[in-house]
């Protein structure tokens, strides 16, 4: 089974190959979505052997997966992983995920960080706009009850679910629309427990509590287009 | 007087340059048509400030400057929606292309 992770970098250039080969043991091949970085990404990852790819500017994270997983598609993949280049994600939680797809069980597997393994460094804030954002979740976009995190950017899915789940939302918002492509449709999902550490430095580049607001403004336009 | 006057001939200047450029199809028929009603009330309110009080009254509004007023603002906060929603429909075409540059070698 070809397992293919897709990973978009923005300016990760100090992270960019610790997250890459931290990886490589859990998947077949990589693809690195390094999305107008001006840091010098793109060069750090072509010293590893993934394949890199590059947006000519920067175009947002939803639109960097989609990239990786059509050229995850084109190179044949059974299984597509998308995880994060800021090493917050524990990359031992990809067996986990694939594990549901392998056995048949599900077509798409997420991981969660509020199972029982509690996420290291989360400040109170973050939890607070995570559990709102699960409120809102449930109630605007119509997302079941039972999902735990719906932000969690740490997804598997099959080849053909890949296919199916036409998200269009280039920027963070994307999360919140790929499980509302999911759970409309037929294809079977779960969630399984994620280890993810934060520290000082991934949470200053990370998403901000302020962004929860632009996650909504973009999903609202998107209902328009 | 003098005020209907200059608002009159904008309302038709503004008129023809929307059906020309409908005719270029840069505006849609739906759209030139929606201006159209907009401007014929428009110079009927201008000649006829009563018929907009009448309305007025009739909605429950005092004055029916008020009226034109708040009309304005639900206005605006449409056209500006509505530049947002465009604005993401570029960002989207411009993210196909940049997509389509990244793929060309896999």
């Amino acid at each position: 089974m070809k397992v293919i992770a897709v990973m978009p970098a923005y300016q990760e250039k100090t992270r960019i190959i610790a997250a890459i080969s931290g990886i490589q043991p859990y998947v077949s091949q990589i693809v690195v979505v390094v999305d107008g970085s001006e840091d010098g990404t793109f060069d750090e990852a072509k010293k590893t052997s993934a394949m890199v790819l590059h947006h000519a500017i920067n175009r947002g994270q939803g639109a960097a997966l989609k990239t990786g997983t059509e050229a995850a598609i084109k190179l044949g993949a059974d299984v597509i992983v998308h995880i994060d280049a800021d090493g917050q994600q524990d990359p031992q939680a990809i067996s986990k995920l694939i594990e549901p797809i392998k056995e048949g069980k599900a077509d798409v597997v997420f991981g969660s960080r509020f199972l029982g393994v509690d996420p290291e460094g989360m400040p109170a804030v973050r939890r607070a706009v995570l559990i709102l954002g699960k409120l809102f979740s449930h109630f605007i976009l119509g997302i079941p009850r039972q999902m735990t995190d719906p932000q969690s950017g740490l997804r598997a899915m099959t080849a053909d679910a890949a296919r199916r789940i036409d998200f269009k939302q280039d920027r963070m918002a994307h999360c919140s629309e790929i499980l509302r492509l999911v759970t409309r449709s037929d294809l079977r999902w779960m969630e399984v427990p994620v280890r993810v550490s934060y520290t000082k430095d991934t949470l200053a580049k990370g998403n901000q509590t302020s962004d929860a607001f632009r996650i909504v403004w973009h999903l609202l336009l998107g209902m328009f287009q | 007087m003098l005020f209907q006057i200059v608002l009159s001939v904008a309302f038709i200047a503004s008129l023809w340059l929307v059906w020309r450029r409908h005719k270029q199809q840069a505006v849609s028929g739906a759209v030139a048509l929606l201006w159209t009603i907009g401007v014929i009330v428009g110079l009927v309110v201008t000649w006829y400030p009563n018929t907009a009080s009448a309305i007025a009254n009739f909605v429950g509004i005092g004055r029916g400057a008020d009226l034109v007023v708040y009309l304005g603002i639900v206005l605006l906060f449409v056209l500006v929606f509505q530049l947002h929603v465009s604005h993401v429909r570029l960002e989207r075409q411009l993210t196909k292309i940049v997509r389509e540059e990244a793929l060309k070698d896999v």
